[in-house]
């Protein structure tokens, strides 16, 4: 690719292509395109209620997508946020006759508390499998999301079905639980500002601190990090707790300030689009942050565009993938560029 | 037929569109590309079967156009992963997103919301004597020719590999620097691997929407595609291997039906036992993650899977 | 020999074989023409079988494994006596019989002329034995053999003629029978005037580091053996030796990033065995590894945070659980400015440095942390004339403050130019020791044949 027209070409093929894909599937339907996209834009950043939607489809996204990050950098592939999001959510609801009996101001740490123990506990099994088996955790987490999935099936068709016995989910969480709305009649919720607030926590022990700066190191070189002396399988394990911690969160925020509830599609794939949303935001804290809110905007300006357009929302993963796809891609021909840049430089000494 | 031979001939059937998926998979890993938008091609495919015989009529056609989109698809991520040398997970995750997406779309543009649109059913072929033998007969020679087809290519991969172009695909899964060095085209190897492995996946996904029902719904792979992923590690990418890997995934989930249909009880040692069918569903995952724990060192994989090749001089 | 064979393009000359000239070669065309190479790392497929690799080395993958193609390999290992079973599996067969695969693969593309590259760096003596019938076999049915190595003993033993090459010259060339191994040892690393070293200061008294006995745990590359020595105050103690002799081995030993098999490594009055990298930094040991690049930088992250990289153990940067970001800007500054690091600040990446920047950052970093002991691996490799002085400099300052340093360097002019005290690795031992000042032509002989003159 030679000059900038080239250069400008290589970048928009794809998201052109897949612009030119959505618009050609909404006509055929017999729908328009434009007030598709203006309907997206209102519903998700028009006026407080559609901010307040976006936020609140961003923030498991964030929480979980701050874990993939995490993980991702200390170089281990955690697919397994969806699993844990439902393990910390079960956790939850397991405990939650317990949990209700504290008062609020306590009650809603310890949830959080209890969720990141069992996300980190699911997500404790791959790393142990991995540091003593060198079972590869991309698998693992994999198989780990289904097995979490029937577990919360099963629990909420037995166990913690609710009272009456007739519906597949769990009794309400006490009212304790439930995060306080923060704009009503927005559905807005504390847990929104609860993922902010991790997002600095992890830029923080990403970048300020010897432990995360070791985690980096071993992601980045294990053989450099092993000449430190950073001790590389503790990188890991600490990793996936982190990981699986803040995924176990994400699922919590969800139970307690939207669903109030646990049934069986609890999460529509959060834990695979927070993997889109780390990828997307360049493993950053502020990253991920924004592709959650690109990616949980998307989300809430769909239901939008299905009211006033008529397009259903299913499209939005459509977009969701096309862009990804051209991240990917993006991503690829930069790499290509420094690798040239690189094998120049390497021939002098 | 006998309560065995019911059993036997669903599991068949449930474990057809694994064992597809899981060959086109294991001939792309094979050659060094994991693809883990196996899920996506086979939603692809099924609806690309299901619009394709719902317009012609035949379900020929349908599985045809399947075949043509997984292998479109392929070629996407083909182009994205071996000649961008983009990241393939990343790139996988964005293709299976992006199928809900277009699939779902598709369906509700082409078909609308109300449709009761029905796809024209794959029968069932017996096989000429051989359907008459006792037990086996009916149970394996009296399914679909898409079934059929997986002995057939699980044959055919079998002694593809073994032979010397087989010889050359292992080689860029496995060395591709030994491969490049013996004049084995490493690039277009690999994308006719990937594209192969797509066509596979979108036939599986035909498979779902004219042989199993007969139509179509969002999402409605359900996590087969990942579960062909377990398949092929489990069958240790060997063909035979992901045949019987993918019959044990089968025989769970026909035994989930089993079970919901006798009132999920089973007498275990001579005590009745309520068996949850969830437990049935995780069973191949906890198996799958039991022989990975157990057999550790030899589920390795081809040693340069997932790793873009670039020439070096 | 990368030239014969293709890899490299020659700016001049030309190459003559069997009567036809090239001005230069490719792999390909070497190999059709006849010439066949066996590099001292296999390029073998461990998954496939003996005859799958020979297939995937031929001309033709797809003939050579017809019935026809494999009656031919059987032929062929019949007739050279390469014994190896086709059918087995190349991860199963020892280092020894996967070299025969090697050579198998080059006779099998018919190769008139073999060029093998250290053979028996990895092969036990009886192996050695063994691959030597083998090559006298070859050359009595006319094949050609190009035998690359720094072992002097058996260059004469097999070889019908010797040639020196030196920085890139032809310096000697006869017949076998016609030279000893003396002769040919002082033409490898000729009568040269050094330029001169460093002033060195006098080794005191004091002993800061004493290794005794340590042998390595395991692992695949040469292992140390039995090694034993004592370094004192104010002096340098080189380490000279061929590469593959046990440096990589001894290096990761003393700089504690793999524990020792056996023996001890007391730092003044404390054993140091049992510690690692970090917990040597603490006690006063400090390394600069041998491959900057994969060893001591993390390429893609700011100079600061690789400050952090090799300090971190001394905790001068934590203030409680944050890191002291601020401190460790500024010392990154200082060292950028002290070493004499242009261009620089201590937020570029160390991938934007030039080599011989990168190694006086890594210098800078590794001496600051006020060490006594410091083990130097190759630290001047692939540095221009001004940055090897430069750390040349460095080292012989450390020692006229009183620390002390271990030099493991493959350039045996580096060694003789900074060393109070030579000890030369041989096969994981100590073969000999010399003063500073000993002829070069004694060094290089044990470092060739492993013995002292």
């Amino acid at each position: 690719m030679n000059g900038r027209l080239g250069q400008l070409a290589g970048t928009l093929a794809f998201p052109l292509a897949g612009l030119a894909l959505i618009a050609g599937i909404i006509l055929l339907g017999g729908k328009s395109p434009a007030q598709g996209l203006a309907a997206l834009v209102s519903g998700s950043l028009g006026g407080a209620f559609a901010l307040a939607e976006t936020a609140i489809r961003a923030c498991p996204l964030l929480l979980a997508g701050l874990g993939v990050a995490v993980a991702f950098r200390a170089g281990v592939w955690n697919i397994g946020a969806e699993g844990q999001i439902y393990f910390g959510a079960l956790a939850v609801v397991a405990l939650a006759p317990v949990l209700g009996l504290l008062p609020a101001a306590a009650a809603v740490p310890a949830a959080f508390l209890v969720a990141a123990a069992a996300g980190g506990f699911w997500a404790w099994v791959p790393a142990f499998l991995r540091t003593r088996r060198g079972v590869q955790e991309v698998i693992s987490t994999i198989m780990l999301n289904f097995i979490a999935i029937q577990l919360v099936s099963w629990c909420v068709h037995g166990p913690l079905k609710e009272s009456s016995g007739q519906f597949p989910y769990s009794d309400e969480i006490p009212a304790s639980l439930m995060l306080p709305r923060l704009l009503p009649p927005t559905r807005l919720h504390l847990g929104v500002l609860f993922a902010v607030a991790a997002a600095a926590v992890v830029w923080v022990f990403l970048f300020r601190t010897l432990r995360g700066f070791q985690l980096r190191a071993v992601g980045a070189s294990p053989e450099a990090a092993a000449h430190a002396g950073i001790p590389t399988e503790r990188s890991v394990w600490e990793a996936m707790a982190v990981s699986g911690a803040l995924a176990g969160l994400a699922g919590a925020v969800q139970l307690m300030g939207v669903s109030h509830i646990l049934f069986e599609k609890f999460s529509p794939g959060y834990g695979y689009t927070a993997i889109a949303a780390a990828l997307l935001g360049g493993l950053h804290p502020v990253g991920v942050a924004l592709a959650s809110g690109l990616l949980g905007a998307l989300e809430a300006g769909a239901s939008a565009m299905q009211r006033e357009a008529g397009i259903s929302t299913v499209i939005v993963y459509l977009v969701q993938g096309v862009i990804i796809l051209s991240v990917a891609h993006q991503a690829a021909r930069r790499r290509a560029a420094t690798e040239a840049i690189r094998q120049r430089g390497a021939q002098e000494v | 037929m006998t309560g065995l031979e019911e059993f036997l001939t669903g599991t068949i059937r449930l474990s057809a569109p694994l064992i597809l998926a899981a060959l086109g998979e294991i001939v792309a890993q094979r050659s060094g590309v994991i693809n883990i938008s196996i899920e996506g091609m086979m939603l692809g495919g099924a609806f690309a079967g299901f619009a394709a015989g719902v317009a012609t009529g035949s379900p020929a056609a349908g599985v045809m156009a399947a075949a043509a989109a997984g292998a479109a698809l392929g070629s996407v991520f083909a182009f994205l992963c071996v000649v961008r040398n983009a990241d393939q997970i990343v790139a996988g995750m964005g293709i299976n997103i992006a199928m809900v997406g277009l699939t779902g779309a598709l369906f509700r543009a082409l078909f609308g919301m109300e449709s009761l649109a029905s796809a024209p059913r794959l029968e069932d072929w017996p096989i000429p004597v051989l359907s008459q033998l006792p037990v086996v007969g009916r149970v394996f020679f009296e399914q679909s020719l898409l079934v059929y087809a997986c002995g057939a290519l699980a044959l055919g991969i079998w002694l593809f590999l073994r032979s010397p172009q087989g010889l050359g695909l292992r080689a860029c899964g496995a060395r591709p620097e030994a491969a490049d060095a013996a004049g084995v085209r490493v690039g277009l190897t690999r994308f006719a691997a990937v594209v192969f492995g797509g066509t596979m996946a979108g036939v599986a996904g035909a498979y779902l929407t004219l042989a199993q029902t007969s139509s179509f719904a969002e999402n409605m792979t359900s996590g087969r595609g990942f579960i062909a992923l377990a398949v092929v590690i489990f069958g240790r990418w060997h063909p035979v291997g992901a045949v019987l890997a993918a019959l044990v995934f089968g025989g769970a989930n026909e035994a989930q039906f089993w079970f919901q249909a006798r009132g999920s009880q089973a007498v275990i040692a001579g005590v009745q036992v309520h068996i949850p069918y969830q437990a049935l569903l995780a069973l191949p995952y906890v198996v799958t993650l039991a022989v990975l724990t157990v057999f550790a060192g030899s589920y390795r994989g081809p040693r340069a899977l997932g790793k873009p090749y670039v020439r070096s001089r | 020999m990368n030239v014969a064979f293709g890899f490299v393009r020659p700016d001049s000359g030309e190459i003559v074989f069997d009567g036809r000239r090239y001005a230069a070669m490719t792999p390909q065309a070497a190999m059709a023409a006849g010439i066949g190479m066996v590099h001292q790392h296999f390029k073998l497929v461990e998954e496939f079988t003996v005859a799958e690799n020979v297939a995937l080395g031929s001309a033709d993958y797809r003939e050579a494994l017809t019935p026809s193609g494999q009656s031919r390999l059987r032929t062929i290992i019949r007739d050279t006596g390469l014994e190896v079973d086709p059918r087995a599996r190349v991860e199963d067969l020892p280092v020894g019989l996967r070299q025969r695969v090697e050579i198998l693969k080059a006779l099998f593309r018919g190769s008139r002329l073999l060029i093998l590259d250290e053979p028996t760096a990895v092969l036990t003596p009886q192996e050695t034995e063994e691959l030597f019938r083998v090559l006298r076999r070859l050359r009595g049915q006319g094949t050609g053999i190009i035998l690359i190595t720094h072992k002097l003993g058996e260059a004469l033993d097999i070889s019908d003629r010797v040639t020196v090459l030196r920085q890139g010259r032809c310096v000697l060339s006869c017949p076998a029978a016609e030279v000893q191994q003396a002769r040919i040892a002082s033409a490898m690393v000729g009568r040269d005037l050094l330029p001169a070293g460093p002033v060195l200061p006098e080794p005191g008294d004091e002993v800061l580091l004493e290794v005794r006995n340590i042998s390595s745990a395991g692992g695949d590359q040469q292992p140390v053996l039995d090694i034993s020595f004592t370094l004192r105050a104010g002096e340098i103690l080189g380490i000279a030796g061929v590469e593959g002799n046990g440096q990589t081995a001894l290096a990761d030993i003393l700089a504690g990033v793999t524990p020792p098999g056996g023996g001890s490594l007391m730092l003044g009055d404390r054993e140091i065995s049992p510690l690692g990298v970090d917990g040597r930094l603490r006690e006063g040991l400090s390394h600069i590894p041998g491959d900057r690049q994969t060893q001591a930088l993390l390429l893609e992250f700011p100079l600061w945070e690789n400050m952090l990289l090799g300090r971190w153990p001394l905790g001068e940067f934590s203030r409680g659980p944050l890191l002291d970001v601020g401190g460790l800007a500024e010392v990154t500054r200082e060292a950028i400015g002290a070493y004499g690091i242009r261009g620089a600040t201590e937020r570029t990446l160390a991938m934007s440095l030039s080599g011989g920047n990168q190694q006086r950052f890594v210098v800078a970093r590794q001496m600051g942390a006020g060490p006594r002991v410091v083990v130097a691996v190759n630290p001047t490799r692939g540095l221009d004339v001004g940055a090897i002085e430069y750390v040349h400099a460095r080292l012989a300052e450390h020692c006229g403050r009183g620390g002390a340093v271990v030099l493991i360097s493959t350039d045996l002019d580096e060694v003789l130019a900074l060393s109070h005290r030579i000890l030369v690795l041989y096969r994981g031992r100590v073969a000999a020791e010399y003063p500073r000042g000993a002829r070069r032509e004694d060094v290089g002989l044990a470092m060739a044949t492993g013995r002292a003159s």
